[in-house]
This record gives structure tokens, sequence and C-alpha cells, in this order.
């Protein structure tokens, strides 16, 4: 049987626009949306720490650069240039600061021609993370500047504590990993309600018997199919954009998001055609929904061993695994390549079951 | 010229239920054919087959020429169907719908508004479908079966729920398009519209076709030769046109002036289809 593209993106263009047009659909796509932002507001950005810094001197130093850049994504560090070393001192005094520097005028060259500049750290009685992290900084600084290498070099090595999985909600965030099991529920929604529904109700209000005067049934599925996909995509994006979160390793994340997508969106083309009406997809999807968000929620958690591999069954578990190790630039969670086979395994079961359905409609 | 539908023997059943049991029958170019029958005699699946909806289980379709299983996919562009219930995207304008199609049949977008122009919907074009009426609809549901210029329609009970004034326009728009050479494929349960409009009608009855010709052939074989004559005295007399006792009478009466007004009391398309199928539609 022939697959016409202009047909499929004409199906896909017009149910792009009648979706967006059906109250259950939109909600289906802003409850999440609403999730995110909510969980976005009530978990705080995690961060090491704060330090509050003021300093005095040259702002154009490259010492003060070199601070900015240590800091990174690790410590949000607010730097505060004052005129006198006698306003940096109130401010720690008063502890609207947490530590202040004081550089000479010309501290740059002075450094790199041997002078030996005095620089001086004020900080609190009791002392402070903030001030180790100038004090730190500044020598590094320092050392680059007067040309000297380092006298020597520390490896840094990370040693699993506890069970391999325990630490990724702590390492992740809260804020993150929750937005970004909104995200996995996202997905959800939209393949297992939205989608459905645009296909039951094809078929409930006999358009569909209209549609296949010219199309046939492979062309209508693969346009439904295709809006899953849109509106997947769309939705992913505008999540991340509004929830502020940027994937450090992109091309895992959109791969674990479109494998995702696209094993959801079999399953709910395949769950379309065991019902007759939209209300009756609307009603049951809400049940089906639980199984296959739950386990993105729950993927990061410490759970009874028995449960954790039942659960890895699922794909959204998997789906979220991947997108994890995505969000955070390096494998939180272990064995991907276990994740990629069981989201490659649903998509595959979700379009072969879809092909038969087709092929016995067809004929 | 090959016939525009032909049909050979054609069956479908659904488990052991016969839907339709071997029927053959052929309808010319630019004929307005009828099938009528009861609610379950199989019209609905005929016209499934022959659009391609359905696979026979055993028989032969042909439309246009083309083979309706076999060619399905050159047989699409050259049929269109209006079906039993409205089934219009009802969150999309009339003209919205149209246009739809229109990229659907890779026709230009004008042809939309000049369809809405014909079926007289060009003021409620930008009006969701589900605001129109019911005759609105199912004349915006002609208009969609048009936008591909078809040659052959199916129609499936294209008035049905309709007040009387939007069945007689849309009984007046198939009209025209029969007259202007498009094949028609109808069916219904309104007997005096397929009398009205059909050049030739088969009775359907349990997935068999148990009579086939042209209306008036049909009521001269099935009905009864009578007349009846209102006399001057206002009694209403009933004569048998083949007994010749009774032609001589109504002779007699019209010899004497006493015969006021006398009309033809041929059977009915309706008491045809009792007779053959035991019980009206």
């Amino acid at each position: 049987m022939r697959l016409r593209l202009p047909i499929v993106v004409a199906i896909f263009r017009k149910d792009v626009v009648d979706a967006i047009r059906d109250s259950r659909v939109l909600v289906s796509l802003l409850t999440p949306l609403v999730l995110a932002i909510l969980y976005n507001s009530i978990f705080p950005e995690e961060r090491l720490f704060e330090a509050k810094v003021a300093f005095t001197g040259p702002e154009t130093s490259a010492l003060v650069r070199t601070l900015d850049e240590r800091a990174g994504q690790s410590v949000t560090l607010k730097l505060r240039h004052v005129d006198s070393e006698a306003e940096a001192r109130r401010l720690v005094a008063s502890e609207d600061v947490d530590a202040a520097f004081v550089l000479p005028p010309d501290v740059d060259d002075a450094v790199r021609q041997g002078r030996r500049p005095t620089i001086t750290l004020i900080q609190p009685t009791n002392g402070s993370s903030a001030a180790n992290f100038v004090s730190a900084g500044l020598e590094a600084g320092l050392r680059a500047l007067s040309g000297q290498p380092p006298i020597a070099t520390v490896a840094v090595e990370r040693v699993q504590a506890g069970s391999p999985e325990s630490g990724v909600l702590g390492e992740l965030g809260a804020r993150r990993y929750f937005v970004l099991a909104t995200v996995v529920m996202m997905l959800g929604m939209i393949a297992v309600l939205a989608v459905p529904i645009v296909l039951t109700e094809e078929a409930e209000k006999k358009t569909l018997d209209a549609l296949l005067l010219v199309a046939n049934y492979r062309e209508v599925i693969l346009g439904k199919a295709l809006v899953g996909v849109a509106y997947s995509a769309a939705s992913v994006t505008l999540m991340l954009g509004l929830t502020r979160l940027r994937p450090v390793d992109i091309p895992t994340f959109i791969t674990g998001t479109g494998l995702l997508a696209v094993a959801l969106i079999g399953l709910g083309l395949l769950l379309g055609g065991l019902f007759k009406t939209a209300g009756q997809v609307y009603t049951w999807s809400s049940l089906v929904l639980l199984p296959i968000i739950g386990p993105a929620f729950v993927a990061g958690l410490p759970l009874p061993d028995a449960l954790d591999v039942a659960l890895r069954a699922f794909p959204t578990s998997q789906g979220m695994r991947i997108m994890t190790n995505g969000l955070a630039g390096k494998p939180l969670f272990t064995d991907a390549w276990i994740s990629y086979a069981v989201l490659l395994v649903w998509v595959a079961i979700a379009y072969g079951l879809l092909a038969w359905r087709l092929a016995r409609r067809e004929s | 010229m090959p016939a525009a539908v032909e049909v050979i023997d054609l069956q479908k059943r659904y488990g052991a239920v016969r839907a339709v049991d071997g029927i053959t029958f052929s309808v010319a170019e630019g004929e307005v054919f009828g099938l009528l029958g009861h609610n379950g005699a199989g019209k609905t699946t005929t016209i499934r087959m022959l659009t391609g909806r359905a696979r026979p289980t055993a028989g032969r379709a042909f439309v246009a020429g083309l083979d309706a299983v076999t060619d399905r996919d050159r047989v699409k562009p050259l049929i269109n169907a209006i079906f039993e219930d409205p089934n219009l995207y009802d969150r999309f304008a009339g003209i919205e719908n149209l246009r739809f199609f229109a990229t659907l049949y890779g026709v230009r977008a004008s042809r939309a508004d000049e369809l809405l122009e014909l079926v007289g919907l060009r003021d409620a074009a930008k009006r969701k479908t589900k605001s129109y009426s019911s005759g609105m609809k199912q004349r915006l549901m002609i208009a969609r079966s048009l936008i591909n210029s078809p040659r052959v329609l199916f129609m499936d009970e294209p008035t049905r729920g309709l007040d009387p004034t939007s069945a007689r326009e849309v009984r007046a728009l198939i009209a025209t398009l029969a007259r202007e050479g498009t094949t028609i494929f109808l069916t219904t349960h309104y007997m005096e519209e397929a009398d009205e409009l059909c050049t030739r009608v088969a009775f359907l009855s349990q997935g068999r076709i148990v009579a086939l010709d042209t209306p008036r052939e049909l009521k001269l074989r099935y009905g009864q030769r009578t007349a009846a004559a209102l006399l001057r005295d206002r009694t209403e007399r009933v004569v048998r046109l083949d007994d010749p006792q009774d032609a001589a009478t109504l002779a007699e009466w019209m010899r004497a002036d006493q015969v006021l007004t006398i009309h033809s009391q041929e059977g009915t398309l309706e008491d045809v289809f009792v007779a053959l199928a035991g019980r009206p539609l």
C-alpha cells in the first residue's frame, strides 16, 4: 500500500490545529506544564553554596576573572566592587558579604614583575566557606599570573558511596529531578491521552469514513503519530525553557526523549484502537497513565530490589534514566545500554502490533 | 464505454452472517441508481465495498472500469461519497472542512469556495460546523463529496433526518448533479425520493437483490392497474383497467358525463417493496 507524503502532511496539519481546539487535549498538555512550573518554584535552585564577596581595587584584574571562572556552576559567586577598604571591612562586619579582599591598584603588573604585592583578605572571625573559596581562588590566580606552573597536580577521584543510584536525586537536585519527571509525565499524557483522543474521535464522529475515501489507514495513523511527535517536541522545549533546565549532554537527552516519545505514541495509538469514543479514552487513559508515569517519578529513588527490577521494564523508567544522564551530562544511571535496549523493545512491540492490526483492518 | 459500476456475485460475510449475499448488477455512466432496502439489508455494506472501505468475501466489483479491491488506490480519486450520518470536523469552519479535503485530493483551494457557493453556504463559510443545522451539514457534505469532481458519487441516505424543505433542497442538488452527468449510486429509505430521482432501482432484502428495474416498470409489474373515478353524485368508484366489464362501465359514465375526475391508481414503489420484501420500509 502506497504511503503518500502530501496526504500524511495534510492529516498532520489538520490534527495539530484540531487537537489544540479540543479542551481535553489542551488540558492534557497544560497539566504537566503547570506542574513543572510548580515544582520549579517549590524546589530552590541547587548550588553547593552562595558566596557574597566584596572587593576593592581594579575591577578588571585577572584575579577577579579567575575567581569568577572558578565559581562555575557549583558556586553562586556574587562579587561586589566597593570604593574603599573601610567599606569592605564594614560590609563583612555587618554580614552583608561573606568575605572581602583588597587589591593594590597595580596588582596584576606587580605580580608579573615579582614585586610581591600584598592582597588583604577580610573575613569574619569565625571564618567562612566563602573566604576559603576566595583564598584558594586568589592563590591559583596569582600562580597563573606570575607564570608559575602548579607545584603538583591534584587528581580527583570520585568513589560511589552507598548503592549506585541512591544518590541520583541528591546529585541531580530535587528541582531538576522532579521537573524532568514531569517532562516524562507530559510525554505520557500526549501519547496516552491526546493521541488516542485524536484517533478515536475520528472513528467516533465517522470522519474516518470520509478520510478513508482518499487516504489509507497507514497514512491516517502516521499523520496522528506525527501529531504526537510534534506536540512532544514543542512541549518538552517549552517546558525546559520555562523551568530553565539545560541538558549538558544534549544528544543523549534528545535521543532518550525521542525514543521514549516514539514508544509511548505507539502505545497510545494501540490504546486508541481499543476504545469507541473519545470520552472513554479520557476516562480510561487516566488509569493507564498511572503505571506509565509512576516509574519515571521513582526511577532515582531508593527502592526494594524486586520493585526496582520490575519497574525497569517500563519505558518511562528507562526513558527517565537516559534523560537524567543527558541532563546531568554524566552517567548518574549506569548501564545505559539496557535503557536503550528496553526502549527499543517497546518501540518494536508497539509498532509491530500496530502494523499487525492495520494489516488485519485493511484485509 | 465501461459501466460506471459493475458488480458480479458480490458477497460479504461477517462470521455466519451474510450481509451481502451474491449480488450482481451494473450502473451505466450518468445513471442515478437506487439501492433500496430495510436496515441491515446490506446497502451500506455494498457501498463500503464499492468505495474500498471493506473487502468483499467473494465476487468482484468494478468502479469506473477499475477493480474496487485490487485497484483501490486508483479508484479513490474517481469517486466520493455522502454518508448516512453527518461526519464533519465540527471544530472546523465549513470552509476549513472543504479546504482540508481539497488538500487531500490535491485540488486547488478555490474549489472549496466554488462549492460553498453551489450549495448556498457561502455566508456560513467561516462558521464552525457544529453550529450548522442538519440541512446545512448535509449540504456541506454534498459540497465535500464534489471536491474532486467524482465520476461516481455514492450517497447513503442523503436526506435522512432532514426537514421537508432541506430534503427538497438536497434532492434538487442531486437532480442537478445527475443532469450534469455524475453517476449517482443512491441508497434511501424514502420510496418517493427513489421514484423521483432514480433511473433504475434495486430492492435489496437480506443481502439479495429481489427486483431491479426502472421505477415505472416495477410499478407496472407489481402494482394494480386501477383508476378511481369521482362521479357527479360525489361517490368515488374504483375500476380495474384490465377488466372488460369495468372498462365498459367507465366508458358508459364518460358518455353520460358522470365523471368529474379520474385518477390512475398505479402501485407505488412502496407497494412493490411490500409485495417483494413482505413488510414496508
